[in-house]
This record gives C-alpha cells, structure tokens and sequence, in this order.
C-alpha cells in the first residue's frame, strides 16, 4: 500500500456531524480499545464538570443553613423564593439587555474591523498587535485598568473631562446604574473584539478571490457585492461568533464582579453576578438561580441555531 | 504576505502611516481604496487597544504622588522600585512562580488528554464515540462561574482544596472541552494514510500516536496549547474558589487583585501597575514568538 491513500477516507466525515459511521475509519484500537485513551480525559469531566451540574440542581431543591447544614428537602421553594426576590425581574431585564447590546455592538463592530484588516495597507501588523492586545490581557486586568480611570477621584477620564471643561465636578461613573452600564459593556465589547474579529477576518480568508472577480465583472458595486457576496459566505464564521459570544457574554462573571460587585445592591448585576451575590445568603437559592441561568444559556443558544439555521448550514 | 508591490511590505516598518491613502488593494472590487474614514477607525481602534495597556507600563514607572497628581503624565524619572516593591513586598515574583508551577502541570495535563481523546474520537469508530464526542461539545457551554459551589464541596470531598493538584486537575478539566474539540476536528483533517501506514509497518498505537500524529498535528497543538495557555495564566475565578486558603500559595490572578485592593489603603499606586505589567510580560512574549500559529490556528479551529 502506497503512503498516501488515494482518497483518505477519515477526510470524508466532514465536522461533527459526519461522526456517524464514517465508513473506511478502523476499529478502536486492539485489546482495550478506546478506553485508556479517552477514559482519563472523560473521567476528569464527569469529576469535575458533570458532578457539581448535578450537584448544583441536587443543591437547589434542599434547605441549607448559612452554615451549610442541610435541613431536608425544600422542593420548588428556593426557585419560588428566587422568582418572588425583588431583584429578580431586574436582574433577569438587564441580563437580556446586556447580552443583546454587547453581543449586536461586538458583531457589528467586528464586522468592520474585520473588512479593514483584510485589506492591505501601511501599518496592518501595528493595527493587527492592536488587535490581538485586550486578548493577550485578561478580562480582570482590563476591568481592573477600566476602573481606575474611571475613578472618581484620581481617573483618568475625570481628571481629563474636568480640563477640559466638560464636566464641573467628578462623576462616580460606577456608583450610579445609569453610568455603569454602558462603560461596562463598553469593556465587554472591548475584550470581546478580539476573538470575533479573528474569527470573522479567517471567514473572510476563505471567500476565494474569483467570486469577487466575477461580481466585478458583472457590474456589482461594493455595497452590492458585500451584501450579495460576503455577508452570505461569511455566515459560518459569524455563526460561530455570535454562539461562542452569546455563551460568553451571558456568562460574563468578571467584568462586572470587578467594576460594580453587581451594585448598588443588585442594580448592575446579571443574572451570574446575582446568583454569586446570593450564595452569601442561601445557598440553596444561589443553586436555583445557577439552573436558571444555565437553562436559560442552553434555551438561547439553542433559538439561535434554529433561528439561523445552523443545521441545514452544516448539512449543507 | 509580500504579495503587495507599490506599497510598504506589510508596513512592519511603517507604523500607523497615517496619511497615505491611495493603497492598492490586493481585492480589487472589495480591498478598496481604503478612505479617510476608515482609516481613522483603525487609529481610533488602536488608541484604544493598546492606549490602555500601555498607559499601564508608563505609569508602572511614576511615583505614587505623580499618579494622584495627574494620571496621565510621563515619568520625570523611571521609579524602578515599583517594580522592586511589587516584586517583592506585593509577591508578585512569588505568585508569578505558583502560576509557572501550575501552569507547567495543566497544560502538559491539557495538551495530553485532549490530544489522546481528541485522536481517538476522529480516527476510530466504537460504541459511544458519538456520545463522548457531545460530552466534550456540551461542556464548552457550561462555564464555571454556575458550578462555583458545588466543585468547592467536591474537591472539599477529594481532599484537592487548596493543593496545587487540585488547582491543576480543575484547569485541565475546564479547558479539556474546547481543546477536545477542537483538535478532534483538526486530527479529522490529517491525511490517514501516513497512519495507516506507520501501522502496517507494526508501529503500535502509542508509538503511532507520539511518532506519527502528534508531529503532524503541531500547527493545531500549538495553537490551541497557546489557547489555553492565556486562558489559564489569566484564570481567576478556579484559583479564587479553589486556592484561596494561603496567601503563599495564590497564582498571580490573584495576587494581582488583592494588590488592586490593598493599594487603595496603602496608596501604592506605582507598586500596582508595575504589578500588571510584569503579569503581561509572558503573555506578550508567548504572543509575539507564536502570533503566526494563533492567526492560522484560530482559521482552523473556528471554521473546521
């Protein structure tokens, strides 16, 4: 048999989906098969990742003392008590409003950065270091960094505004919902960029050269063969930008726990933040809002995908 | 790279040259002219990428009274020992070497299983190769901000709280996922050939695995090594849930926050930044040597 098969039969099985009896793929391997090589890798998840979900939703149902002792089952009370919490409505409003925001404005914004950075021009690695820079810093140290400017009194944006004559007195920009919002989602659309621009940028990548020739040909204008052209054979990347994105920024933890602590009471808190805040009261409660919260990720990302598409994509 | 002609080869050289706008695009119809507009959207874009960071090295130089009195200034002379205090009174050096230790066994941890499990699922067919397969895709959506409780009694349980195996036996597990599936699609892509061949000249699977495969997988293997290894230097969460019992033995995550916290009654501002710049020196250097690898890395794995 030559080195190289003439057709591999493994590249066949296109992604995820082509698992299914991909026909030429061997047997597991003698003896024991697959198990030691999948055993140490599956176990560690089950230990680590599976156990405390089940846990988690175990935990939800039971009265548990601050203290951590458990006092009998509470069935559907800690989730009625979450429901009735007054923060809650607020909470679960804001954490909508803050995933729609931050994962609209980081698509549309990566979009563009994308489109420039495929083009060539003087200082392109500079602009692309630029890029990666947000990335290369963790979530928490940009958090950090944004909340000290801004600082009521020493801030970089105060002590700025001040001379110039914009303001007459420092602002506490975190103290307040209103300001706190939006400069938390400008951070969270900060370090969301990167990630999603390279994403769509590899997108843009893999768009061959001659389909732009032919809409050139035939008369297309830019607008026209961006629309006509791009944004459809874009779609993939921007799928998967808009899921992995969706997942994290529902999820987002550290950028607000950093900024706000999710306050003035639970003013600026989503519905991860709130759920930490409770697990200082009950636990049993801080359980519940976890299952919610995780639901409600699963729900989302699984409306998306239907919404878009994704499968006939894949399939396709 | 160097298909450009007229225009500066990638502008290595020419940082930011602002002004020139009549750039011929390698895509005629869609690599436009780029505009004043935009051009001005990537300086805007690069002020605030990397204005941020490196006002944190500039001021990691200031003395604590030149920060308070104007944030924005340049040093009038270099403050080394901020660097000095935040090495040694803050620990960061201390701290930075628990991250080192920690980071040495999960990802050795990570690249291993993910890369053993990730061959196996793409290469073989056996019962249950579907069902381990959406095991790993499923728990990239759970993140571990929602488990925070539950895993704190577990390794309470297992006797891994506060130990550095416990530490790393988290990260693996949390970062095991996406790597999984990532290089499961990527091994998908390998020509089998070269594997089937290696087996019928009698190689065994292991020797198959570390010979064969793992050499051919490298672009993948670096890139999401490089993946995780971001993501675990910048983890805080696992070490702030599992790890928080002695101050000796914090990574430098969390190090780096109680510096942030303590400064505000201590008042050493210079020690802080000085603190963060020194937590960004790898990072930078991993990024700088690898940044080809992250670029075709991430073409692969967000789009296989």
């Amino acid at each position: 048999m030559p080195d190289q098969a003439p057709v591999s039969p493994a590249s066949r099985s296109r992604g995820p989906g082509g698992h299914r009896g991909a026909p030429g793929r061997r047997r597991g391997p003698a003896g024991l098969g697959p198990l030691p090589w999948i055993a140490p890798a599956v176990l560690l998840i089950f230990a680590v990742v599976i156990w405390p979900i089940l846990e988690l939703v175990r935990t939800s149902f039971l009265n548990i003392s601050i203290a951590g002792v458990v006092r009998g089952s509470a069935g559907f009370d800690k989730y009625s008590k979450l429901f009735d919490d007054s923060s809650f409505a607020g909470v679960l409003l804001w954490t909508v409003v803050w995933t729609l925001v931050v994962v609209s404005a980081t698509m549309l914004i990566s979009l563009a950065l994308a489109q420039l950075f495929n083009q060539r021009f003087p200082g392109r690695r500079i602009a692309r270091w630029a890029l990666i820079a947000p990335w290369a810093a963790s979530v928490l140290m940009t958090a950090v960094g944004f909340k000290w400017m801004l600082n009521q009194t020493a801030g970089v944006l105060n002590t700025l505004m001040l001379d110039l004559g914009l303001i007459d007195r420092s602002k506490d920009w975190l103290g307040t919902p209103g300001t706190a919002w939006p400069w938390m989602m400008v951070v969270a659309v900060f370090v969301s960029l990167p990630f999603t621009t390279y994403t769509l940028l590899a997108g843009l990548q893999t768009i061959p050269e001659d389909v732009y020739e032919a809409a050139r040909i035939d008369g297309a204008g830019s607008w026209q063969t961006y629309t006509g052209i791009t944004l459809p054979m874009l779609r993939p990347a921007f799928l998967v930008g808009v899921v992995i994105n969706l997942i994290n920024v529902f999820n987002s933890f550290p950028i607000i726990w950093a900024m706000t602590r999710g306050g003035p009471g639970s003013d600026t808190a989503t519905t991860t933040v709130f759920m930490f805040q409770l697990k200082e009261t009950d636990i049993a409660e801080s359980a519940a809002m976890s299952v919610v919260n995780f639901g409600m990720v699963v729900v989302l990302v699984l409306v998306f995908l239907k919404v878009s598409g994704w499968n006939k994509e894949e399939d396709a | 790279m160097s298909a450009q002609v007229q225009v500066a080869p990638d502008g290595a050289d020419s940082p930011r040259g602002a002004g020139s706008s009549g750039v011929e695009g390698e895509r005629p119809a869609h690599g436009r002219v780029l505009n004043v507009f935009s051009h001005a959207f990537l300086v805007v874009w690069v002020v605030m990428a990397a204005g941020p960071l490196l006002w944190v090295v500039i001021t990691a130089f200031r003395s604590s009274g030149e920060i308070l009195g104007d944030p924005m200034g340049f040093p009038t002379s270099l403050q080394w020992e901020n660097f000095t205090n935040a090495w040694l009174d803050a620990n960061i050096g201390k701290y930075a070497l628990n991250s080192l230790i920690i980071l040495a066994g999960s990802l050795t941890g990570t690249m291993l299983l993910g890369a053993m499990a990730a061959y196996v699922i793409a290469r073989f067919t056996f019962p249950g190769n579907r069902a381990v397969f959406l095991l790993f895709a499923g728990g990239m959506m759970f993140p571990i901000i929602l488990a925070l409780v539950p895993l704190f009694t577990i390794m309470d349980n297992l006797s891994l709280l506060d130990t550095r195996p416990g530490l790393i036996v988290a990260y693996i597990a949390y970062s095991l996922p996406f790597t999984t599936f990532f290089l499961t699609s990527f091994f998908q892509t390998l020509p089998s050939g070269v594997q089937e061949a290696a087996q019928i000249d009698g190689a065994s699977h292991v020797r198959t695995f570390f010979q064969v495969m793992l050499p051919m997988a490298k672009p993948g293997l670096v890139s999401i090594g490089i993946f995780n290894f971001l993501g675990q230097w910048n983890q805080y969460l696992l070490p702030l849930l599992l790890n928080n019992e002695n101050e000796s033995s914090y990574v430098l995550p969390q190090g780096l926050a109680t510096l942030a916290i303590s400064q505000g009654y201590g008042g050493d501002w210079g020690a802080l930044f000085a603190g963060l710049t020194i937590a960004m020196v790898p990072v930078l250097v991993v990024y700088i040597v690898f940044q080809r690898q992250v670029q075709a890395g991430l073409t692969a794995g967000a789009l296989k």
